[in-house]
């Protein structure tokens, strides 16, 4: 395997050595909104080669496992077709990341881990690891990345760029290799706001192929107006922040509130199940979705023994984890004690955001709102707690739970909500953490407007 | 000790819709002609990245159906996936609808047209939407292996299931009957019974009485897992209820347990309560909850085909057809309209029979006869029937007549000489000549 872009970072890996690197140039010449721009694209999202006649390498939709390490598409990706249908190029290599998704430093991948362009020493965060640090390096204008609990948001806070993942729905997951259905978003990773913009533009798209595909402009339109806004600060954020990341959060609130927004703090119920909801879904879903790696279609069996045992067993660990919680939580024993539960705190999550939001959901708006809090267009956090661990630290499980630094991005994906992530100034070094705002359901647009007021 | 069998049904039947559940792959209607893996879509070979789209055709069978059943049909229902490993199962979990199903509830009842001595209402408890599977198949070239064909993979198919209501194989056979004739004269399923487009699951018990008691005791109930042919039922339900009932009678207890049939149709076991699979299911994330408005119900609803009931009804009354005719017609798709549509034609039989007879006698040719017919009929149709012409009259009137020195004749004539003539060579079979030479 060999490792292009930023070598050391590892950001991009393509399927063929000694090749050199091949844009994918099949834009329709009338369209220009993203003309010229370099795309990369997440190994999990499908890719198909350009061209058939010219001696080209075929790009591979591995999702970063062994099990499809050779697997190439017969089709592509709405969202890529969509990326290309509007002048962009698609690099043929793919973005590393952590295998089928299931991690947050993008350590978990057949190409081994992702470095952080700005600290070869940490890790670039995950699993959308590669296209973060592929925009970061500047090996690529924009990237695609999937977002099911924060993957793209806390890439994106450890090394410095902009991210968002937008409500769920919003982008069609045709071809988009599924980890847990009902989270999974494609998301966006670029330098600037008004970068990831353009691509949102392009990207929002009802798609009558992906059946969770929304027609967002059939739902009541949420104001576009820009005025009289009112961010909320989750009560129970600040106390469990390191006080330089706090400092940043700090440095942010006062930001917004000397361009005119009015900051009031909210309190959320429930957030505290919300990693234990989130776990228990995510795994189920992926057991599920990974049942069909079952060795007769995908992945091979080894020389000595035959059966699906061993193509079970080319999955990596997180894999493996999450698939044996995923079985286990939808046992007829463990379902409704689990399963039933966390949909349960699913639905209070999404109730407590929208008792606080101006807006009203659109889908499922709440019906009683007796709360005293005041309204809120948007709330604020940080992506992450902490700048990115040091690749030794993540090596030698130094870091007690994985899943921690899942704490601030994985209510909004719960509640289907979108998210914008704008880097907000270094704690140590080069190295900082980036600001999430948060919006109601289907209130994505509205979220490039005050990212770029967060990153003026 | 009296014995009652207790028996519930699971129907299985492909929904006959022209692309599958939730994929544009044509349904495999035309398996027969077509190769395999032939109708595959993406989705159908589980492809990553590939989602589900879900037929709207198939729905509005289903919903024939349930309203053919009198079910209630839940405004809201979802699809959920069933999960077990197995080499025609691509995605590793079958889409069905387990916890929120489309309808509950609705009936078929049971008359003596359909073959049971007394009358009797089978209750359905609830009607789902759910993905077939693909097919193994033997490999020809290399024992060790197997086929997999994924044409029928995807495939909607209706599982249709009833209370416990029968006590017998006769009643079970007659519900397959006429529960198969009900779904395809209301177009939902086909009428051939081959390929597995119609399988059912029988579930079993033996409900016991002591002569002291008054009240029944439940029996434990084994699973007899796909079966279709209808003989195949009849004997494996009367071989599993007469083995239950030699095991109550020797004081031993019956084991939950799954049944297969061995090559005499005989119930053995296949597994017990203690390997059963235990399915993980899940509610389906890639597909939104199916909503379906009254106004849907009511399209459909004006749209259904007269139940059979009263179809059999009408055609006893209107026609004076015996119930062995009835059964004959209603036995066979389209043919009670095909009987309707001759049975209303205006020309009598009696019209209709002097001609038969003018092209028998040779008094006109075929091909004349049908024009004396489309004749006939026009004039059946705008003439008062005073003025009708009779057949003959028309051929008359029209000079076709075949009369000995008509210009057919003469090539009769003709041609007779000829095969006289070259005998040898013409091997004209019987009929034919027989025919030609008769007039």
């Amino acid at each position: 395997m060999n490792r292009v872009g930023s070598e050391s970072v590892n950001a991009l890996v393509r399927p063929i050595d000694g090749l050199s690197l091949p844009l994918a140039i099949r834009s329709n010449q009338s369209s220009v909104k993203l003309k010229g721009w370099k795309v990369a694209i997440k190994a999990n999202i499908a890719t198909t080669s350009p061209s058939k006649t010219l001696d080209q390498v075929n790009p591979v939709t591995s999702c970063a496992s062994k099990v499809l390490s050779d697997y190439v598409s017969p089709f592509q990706a709405t969202v890529a077709n969509l990326i290309e249908s509007n002048g962009g190029e698609i690099l043929v290599d793919k973005a590393n990341m952590d295998e089928f998704g299931m991690g947050s430093y993008n350590v978990h991948s057949i190409y081994g881990p992702v470095k952080n362009p700005r600290d070869l020493s940490r890790v670039s965060g995950g699993s959308s690891g590669g296209s973060a640090a592929a925009v970061a390096s500047g090996s690529c204008r924009i990237a695609l990345g999937t977002d099911t609990g924060g993957s793209v948001r806390l890439p994106a806070s450890y090394c410095g760029v902009v991210g968002f993942k937008p409500s769920y729905g919003r982008f069609s997951r045709w071809g988009v290799v599924s980890y847990a259905s009902s989270l999974d978003t494609v998301g966006i990773l670029g330098k600037t706001v008004e970068d990831c913009e353009k691509v949102y533009d392009v990207l929002d798209w009802r798609d009558e192929k992906d059946p969770t595909s929304l027609a967002f402009n059939t739902f009541p339109q949420i104001s576009r107006e820009f005025k009289n806004i009112t961010v909320g600060i989750p009560a129970h954020v600040p106390s469990i922040l390191p006080e330089l990341t706090l400092c940043l959060y700090s440095n942010m609130i006062e930001k917004l509130e000397s361009k005119g927004v009015k900051i009031v703090p909210v309190t959320l119920d429930n957030h505290k199940h919300a990693l234990g909801a989130y776990y228990t879904i995510a795994s189920a879903e992926a057991s599920s979705n990974l049942a069909r790696f079952d060795g007769i279609r995908y992945g091979r069996l080894d020389e000595n023994n035959s059966g699906p045992e061993n193509v079970r067993n080319m999955f990596g660990d997180a894999v493996k984890k999450r698939i044996m919680l995923g079985s286990f939580v939808l046992g007829s024993n463990a379902y409704s004690s689990y399963f039933s539960q966390s949909q349960k705190i699913r639905r209070l999550i999404q109730i407590s955001y929208n008792d606080i939001f101006k807006q009203a959901h659109p889908i499922t708006p709440s019906i009683n709102s007796a709360r005293k809090n005041e309204k809120v267009d948007f709330i604020l956090t940080p992506a992450s707690s902490n700048i990115a661990p040091t690749l030794e630290k993540v090596a030698a499980g130094e870091l007690v739970d994985e899943f921690m630094d899942d704490v601030m991005t994985v209510p909004a994906s719960l509640a289907g909500l979108p998210a914008l992530v704008v880097p907000s100034g270094f704690i140590a070094g080069n190295m900082g953490v980036g600001m999430q705002i948060i919006g109601q359901f289907g209130d994505d647009k509205r979220l490039f407007r005050i990212g770029q007021e967060m990153e003026s | 000790m009296q014995f009652l069998p207790v028996i519930g049904l699971e129907v299985h039947a492909q929904i006959k819709s022209s692309a599958k559940l939730f994929s544009a792959a044509p349904s495999a209607i035309s398996r027969l002609t077509g190769a395999p893996n032939a109708n595959v879509a993406l989705f159908d070979a589980a492809f990553p990245g590939s989602l589900p789209t879900l037929n709207r055709e198939c729905v509005q069978l289903a919903l024939r159906a349930a309203i053919a059943l009198d079910s209630d049909i839940h405004h809201r229902s979802a699809f959920d996936r069933k999960h077990y490993f197995y080499p025609d199962l691509p995605h590793g979990y079958q889409i069905t609808q387990h916890f929120n199903p489309f309808a509950t509830g609705g009936y078929l009842d049971l008359t003596k047209y359909d073959g049971v001595d007394t009358e009797k209402r089978i209750r359905i408890h609830q009607i789902q939407i759910e993905q077939d599977s693909g097919k193994l198949l033997p490999s020809n070239t290399s024992p060790a292996n197997v086929l997999v064909d994924l044409n029928r993979a995807g495939l909607g198919v209706l599982e249709i299931v009833t209370r416990p209501d029968f006590s017998s194989a006769s009643e079970v056979l007659a519900f397959m009957r006429k529960s198969q004739r009900l779904l395809w004269h209301i177009g939902v399923a086909s009428s051939d019974m081959d390929e597995g487009a119609w399988r059912c699951d029988v579930n079993i018990s033996v409900s016991t009485k002591s002569q002291k008691s008054d009240l029944w005791k439940e029996g434990v109930r084994t699973e007899l897992k796909h079966v279709s042919k209808f003989n195949v039922v009849r004997t494996a339900i009367e071989f599993e209820i007469a083995r239950q009932i030699s095991i109550l009678k020797s004081g031993r207890e019956v084991l939950q347990e799954t049944m297969g049939l061995d090559e005499n149709g005989h119930t053995i076991r296949l597994r017990g309560k203690e390997d059963a699979p235990d399915y993980r299911y899940m509610p389906e994330p890639d597909l939104p909850a199916l909503i379906v408005t009254d106004r849907l119900i009511n399209q459909v609803a004006k749209l259904m085909p007269e139940s059979l009931d009263a179809r059999r009804d009408r055609l006893e009354k209107d026609y004076g057809l015996n119930m062995f005719s009835i059964g004959v017609l209603m036995d066979e798709p389209g043919a009670v309209e095909y009987y309707e549509a001759l049975a209303n034609c205006p020309l009598s039989i009696h019209e209709f029979g002097a001609l038969i007879d003018l092209v028998e006698d040779g008094k006109i040719s075929g091909i004349r006869g049908k024009d004396v017919l489309a004749i006939m009929f026009e004039s059946a149709v705008s003439e008062q029937s005073d003025k009708r012409l009779s057949a003959l009259e028309i051929a008359r009137i029209n000079d076709w007549l075949i009369e000995n020195d008509s210009e057919e004749h003469y090539l009769d004539i003709i041609v007779d000489e000829l095969l006289a003539k070259h005998e040898d060579l013409v091997n004209v079979p019987e009929l034919y000549y027989y025919y030609f030479t008769d007039s």
